[in-house]
């Protein structure tokens, strides 16, 4: 059994007059010293899918499915059973570390918190066990950043005490939204390989957000690619990007700067945006930007097995899918 | 460079250098001042595009600041077509600001939501007859929207066409330079493509200048020629973008490349050695000595006590290191 097995998730938001899906049918797991990613553009559904495992979705939002943590369905839990595993088992990582951290508060206090309220430490061992977490995040003088607040950080900085907000209380899985989106590329690089060696370290699992293919390939072992708010690929992380089956995947692949290095190739934008969520449209919701579209993507493809570990939603997957680009 | 300008130079940067004050630690201590730019000299020919890349208050933004006009160099001059802005009367610099426009990282807070996008992309010709409305919907047909999209508002429009409109205002006094600061960094992937080949495209067709400035290695090398990279306020390395790309020479364009994530790695974690981490957090050196020191695997005793200046270390190519 997975340590992280979402089965039939759907999200629907209901206002008085319509009732839209934002998330359709998402089935995945996450097992232990996994890193799985989630990869789409901005309202493909990858945050809200995150958020439900963490039963942060906001008000008006109806979820239905079943997510098993460990065995145990956290749709059934009430609040105070989820406010005992957040922070605690499952640790989370979000987009903007000035948003996610107090800034009346210091960084010591801050890590000590899920310490003290989790598994009851007292003052001075709490303490004692950030600055352990703040070295092992490689932050440099981590005792005087103890008594440092957020603002007298710098963004990297602030990141990596997130993280190490996130890993106070050892978790067996970790959400990580977009970690490094706003971070230079050498700090970037160094949250992303301390992030790997402690999945590797403590076997714990990662689900890991991005839009960004390098961040993908480099860090994952599995892919599920979010489309419209439904998976429409996933697969070992090197078969995804050489390649790829469904039609946006291969679109994504082509319109990344890093796969033109070296050469002149030009990138192949992808036309048009992301439509906004509908319950009308039954369709695959990709066709309206897809070159191979055709009448048939009226109606919505379902997920086929194409091989091990390997599926894919598309009604041309044999007209061009499966190979290499 | 301080003679006379080359013809074809449209941005012209020489020895610039920017303080910006602290307050005093007492009443009577002198001022304080921390530099943020440091002896920084480049040039763009017309046509040409160059990427000045470095991690975050390396001093690329204050760099931009000074080329618009925004901030004032401490030192040193910025001459664009040949004239020292910084030298116009105010009056003067209005009229000239035709010749240069800037376009903003974020699509969403660099237009006006309450102004529609005709007036948006009509302020910089300051003026609204007919020929700046012919102007504002030619602008607009160039970066592919509709000359009758002028009477909607921002929030109509997406992440990548408010760049689209972002963009189409830069271009509607026609300029000579246009100066992006991360102008693909907010947008969606597929998106980013979409105004990167855009702005080649009006490179070719218009015959821009650009000053991109950009964190993201690969962006650059799609779309620059030259690349400036700057640390703590000063150029460490200067050539052609690819070949710069390829063979680093310095050891921080090195550290910065194999930074970058890589597309080509796809599902090595497991097998992967990753490097210790360079000290990336390593304080910059208020020594005499390199700033990059610190942080550096490849430092050498000189490397602390004596600044390197940049030189020629292969052909089109200069960098600022003892050891490279």
């Amino acid at each position: 059994m997975a340590l992280l097995e979402v089965q039939n998730l759907s999200i629907r938001l209901e206002r008085a007059d319509e009732s839209v899906d934002l998330v359709r049918d998402v089935s995945f797991s996450v097992g232990e010293g996994e890193v799985v990613g989630v990869l789409g553009e901005s309202g493909c559904g990858k945050s809200l899918t995150a958020f439900s495992v963490l039963g942060l979705l906001p008000q008006g939002m109806k979820i239905s499915g079943r997510i098993a943590f460990d065995g145990e369905d956290l749709l059934t839990l009430d609040e105070k059973a989820l406010c005992a595993l957040r922070g605690n088992r499952i640790g989370m990582i979000f987009q903007e570390p000035m948003t996610a951290l107090n800034p009346v508060k210091t960084v010591g206090d801050q890590i000590a918190e899920p310490l003290r309220l989790h598994k009851r430490l007292g003052r001075a061992a709490a303490r004692s066990e950030a600055r352990r977490l703040l070295e092992r995040i490689r932050l440099p003088d981590p005792t005087a950043a103890l008594d440092a607040y957020p603002h007298q950080l710098s963004g990297g900085q602030r990141q990596r005490v997130v993280i190490a907000m996130a890993l106070a209380c050892r978790p067996n899985l970790l959400i990580a939204d977009e970690p490094t989106t706003a971070l230079d590329t050498t700090v970037q690089r160094q949250i992303l390989d301390l992030l790997v060696d402690l999945v590797e370290e403590t076997d714990s699992g990662l689900l890991l957000i991005t839009h960004d293919i390098g961040i993908m390939a480099e860090t994952t072992d599995r892919v599920l690619v979010m489309y419209g708010g439904a998976i429409v690929e996933a697969a070992p992380t090197a078969a995804l990007v050489n390649s790829p089956a469904h039609p946006y995947t291969r679109a994504l692949l082509q319109a990344t700067p890093q796969r033109a290095l070296g050469s002149d190739a030009r990138l192949e934008p992808i036309p048009g945006t992301v439509p906004p969520p509908s319950s009308h449209d039954v369709g695959c919701r990709f066709r309206t930007r897809c070159t191979l579209a055709t009448a048939q993507c009226e109606k919505s493809p379902p997920l086929r097995e194409l091989g091990p570990g390997r599926i894919a939603a598309c009604w041309r997957l044999e007209q061009g899918g499966g190979t290499a680009p | 460079m301080t003679g006379v300008v080359p013809p074809n130079e449209v941005l012209t940067v020489d020895r610039l250098r920017l303080d910006y004050p602290l307050p005093r630690a007492s009443l009577f201590a002198a001022p304080r001042a921390v530099r943020a730019v440091s002896d920084v000299s480049f040039a763009i020919s017309r046509g040409r595009t160059l990427g000045l890349v470095g991690e975050s208050g390396c001093g690329k933004t204050s760099i931009a600041k000074m080329v618009m006009a925004i901030e004032k160099p401490t030192q040193g001059n910025i001459r664009i077509l040949g004239r020292d802005i910084h030298r116009m009367s105010p009056r003067e610099l209005l009229g000239f600001r035709r010749h240069f426009q800037m376009v903003f990282q974020d699509p969403y807070g660099s237009l006006n939501p309450r102004h529609t996008v005709g007036r948006i992309v009509g302020e910089p010709a300051r003026n609204s007859d007919a020929e700046t409305r012919a102007r504002v919907a030619a602008a607009l047909e160039a970066v592919g929207l509709k000359a009758g999209d002028t009477a909607k508002y921002p929030h109509q429009f997406s992440g990548g066409q408010r760049q689209r409109i972002a963009i189409a205002r830069a271009l509607v006094t026609r300029p000579d330079l246009v100066v992006a600061d991360e102008p693909v960094s907010a947008l969606d992937l597929s998106v980013q493509a979409q105004v990167l080949n855009l702005l080649r495209d009006l490179r070719e067709t218009l015959g821009l200048t650009y000053l991109f400035i950009s964190h993201d290695l690969a962006v650059v090398e799609y779309l620059c020629e030259d690349i400036v990279v700057m640390f703590a306020g000063r150029i460490v390395e200067r050539g052609s973008a690819r070949a710069v790309l390829t063979a680093p020479a310095h050891p921080y364009t090195a550290a910065l490349r194999d930074a970058m994530p890589r597309i080509d790695r796809a599902g090595t974690r497991r097998s992967r050695v990753r490097p210790a981490a360079d000290k990336a957090d390593a304080a910059i050196a208020m020594s005499p000595g390199c700033p990059y020191a610190p942080r550096c695997k490849r430092a050498i005793a000189r490397c602390t006590a004596e600044m390197p200046e940049l030189r020629p270390v292969a052909p089109d190519r200069e960098a600022a290191c003892h050891v490279a």
